[in-house]
């Protein structure tokens, strides 16, 4: 007997938006302080 | 541990699917700190008064390690479920940096080697690829995208990696100054540089764990629960896939353009002064070539994302065929016209290198479509020894060119032209293979998987 799954693309979330948020933000600051490191380093690529 | 148990890691009603991507990025992005260990490289030298190249074995055997574990694991992370092969990947990767930390302080190599080069990198095969399967499942819809968000982390990890551990350096050193050159870090802060970066990892990787969830019905056994099929109904075990003319197909694609990409990346900085080299001085300074460097790690973490989500609405074989051919053309153009203007030059690289982190990314959801989403994430393992491959491989054929020419950063443009002329053949074998790539045969199907019923009958229009 297979279970059969719900669907996870219209599944309705209950989750918090702000935990949601919280998540993204851990992840997004250090990976935009990277992303912006590279850009100063970049630059120079324009300014010599 | 029976909370990280397959049937524990189910989410719950509710659970949204959103707090997925940010999981992997956090497992991936820890690991893609191997991509910056050169940063580490010349006070490294100078602790152990070794070779440059005795200490780029270490980055050498972490790769060479997650090819192999990668290949190895992908049945046992498809088996124990994502959070367990999470805290897993966390483990080795921290015990990685104390293990090459005391190496540093005792000055043994050879713990360096095991500790980050061997421990590490069974962390970062494991890591790599214990949120892939999973975020195909829960985005069937977009599997690029997910995929993409992941290991474009692993490309920014690098991004972060290097001012951090700069930083770190400067902390525990103050008069070490990581812009001036030839400057070297002292015992004490390279070693609590490596262990503050391995608890800092740690913490990071667990919050992953705790985030990390399978979509409600992946809980039990694999035959109990259904699967998203793959092309005409593919459910494939990975025993089977490497039975497959397909695994072998897409193993060749991978390759060519990892080794493509690495012709640019490997010789970046001195390939850009020796294109606009002018007797024996260059129009590039060597400020301008470290921010060429630093654009291409933008356009390498940047296309992961970018073309990974773009294969989600053209398809993954036809943008293959953009990787692959337009890849072949901008290196053709790269070797005639490259040198005509900085800009131009620029311009080509950034795609090519884009390419490069686009193809990586890519290739999970190929393997989706061709396999189904049965096992994977242990075919993406195996098919990862084709990065471990083109790592010996792309390396080998530039220096082996530039070598006889002389020696990089005294060049001229004409002097790549051999190695950049290889590549578009390397990249043409690349296009016809993945032109030979069709959907797998059906006796290699699992007989006792299940796919959900409308794809079943999908498959049976298809």
């Amino acid at each position: 007997m297979t279970e059969r799954n719900p669907d996870p693309v219209t599944a309705p979330s209950t989750t918090s938006p702000a935990l949601i948020a919280l998540a993204w933000i851990v992840v997004a600051i250090p990976l935009l302080y990277g992303l912006w490191q590279a850009i100063l380093k970049a630059a120079k690529l324009f300014t010599g | 541990m029976p909370f990280l148990d397959k049937p524990s890691s189910v989410a719950k009603p509710g659970y949204s699917r959103w707090l997925i991507p940010p999981a992997a990025l956090a497992v991936h992005m820890s690991i893609g700190q191997v991509y910056a260990f050169s940063v580490f490289k010349t006070s490294l030298v100078h602790r152990f008064g070794s070779s440059q190249t005795a200490v780029a074995w270490v980055f050498s055997l972490a790769i060479v390690c997650l090819g192999l574990s990668a290949a190895i694991g992908g049945r046992w992370v498809e088996r124990n479920g994502p959070r367990r092969a999470m805290l897993v990947s966390a483990i080795f990767w921290f015990a990685g940096f104390l293990v090459g930390a005391l190496g540093i302080a005792t000055g043994q190599l050879i713990l360096l080697y095991l500790g980050y080069g061997v421990l590490g990198g069974i962390g970062l095969g494991i890591g790599y690829i214990s949120p892939v399967s999973t975020l195909i499942k829960w985005f069937p819809d977009r599997p690029g995208l997910a995929t993409g968000m992941a290991i474009m982390g692993f490309g920014g990890g690098a991004l972060v990696a290097a001012p951090l551990s700069n930083q770190l350096l400067r902390t525990y050193d103050s008069g070490f100054d990581p812009n001036a050159k030839g400057a070297v870090a002292s015992t004490h802060a390279l070693a609590m540089t490596f262990v503050t970066l391995g608890i800092i990892y740690l913490i990071f990787m667990m919050i992953g764990v705790a985030l990390m969830r399978l979509p409600q019905g992946y809980g039990g056994h694999d035959d109990e629960v259904t699967h998203q099929a793959g092309m005409s109904g593919a459910l494939v075990r990975a025993n089977e896939a490497i039975k497959t003319r397909q695994f072998y197909l897409l193993w060749i694609v991978l390759f060519c353009n990892v080794t493509a990409g690495i012709g640019i990346l490997e010789q970046a900085a001195p390939m850009i002064q020796d294109f606009f080299r002018d007797g024996k001085t260059s129009a590039v300074s060597a400020a301008v070539a470290a921010g060429f460097v630093g654009l291409l790690s933008v356009g390498n973490m940047l296309g992961r994302f970018t073309w990974s989500t773009t294969s989600d609405i053209i398809g993954r074989k036809p943008m293959y065929m953009v990787f692959l051919g337009v890849g072949a053309v901008l290196y053709l153009l790269l070797a005639t016209v490259g040198h005509s203007a900085t800009a131009v030059f620029v311009l080509l690289a950034l795609f090519i290198i884009s390419f490069y982190g686009g193809g990586f990314a890519t290739v999970p959801a190929y393997l989706k479509d061709l396999y189904g989403t049965l096992e994977v994430g242990a075919i993406h393992g195996r098919l990862l020894t084709a990065w471990s491959a083109a790592g010996v491989v792309g390396p080998l054929i530039v220096n082996g060119y530039l070598d006889a020419a002389g020696k990089p950063g005294n060049l001229i443009a004409d002097d790549y032209k051999p190695a950049l002329f290889t590549m578009v053949g390397v990249l043409v074998v690349g296009f016809i293979a993945n032109l030979l790539i069709n959907p797998v045969n059906s006796k290699y199907f699992d007989p006792m998987a299940h796919a959900a019923p409308e794809q079943q009958e999908e498959a049976k229009l298809a």
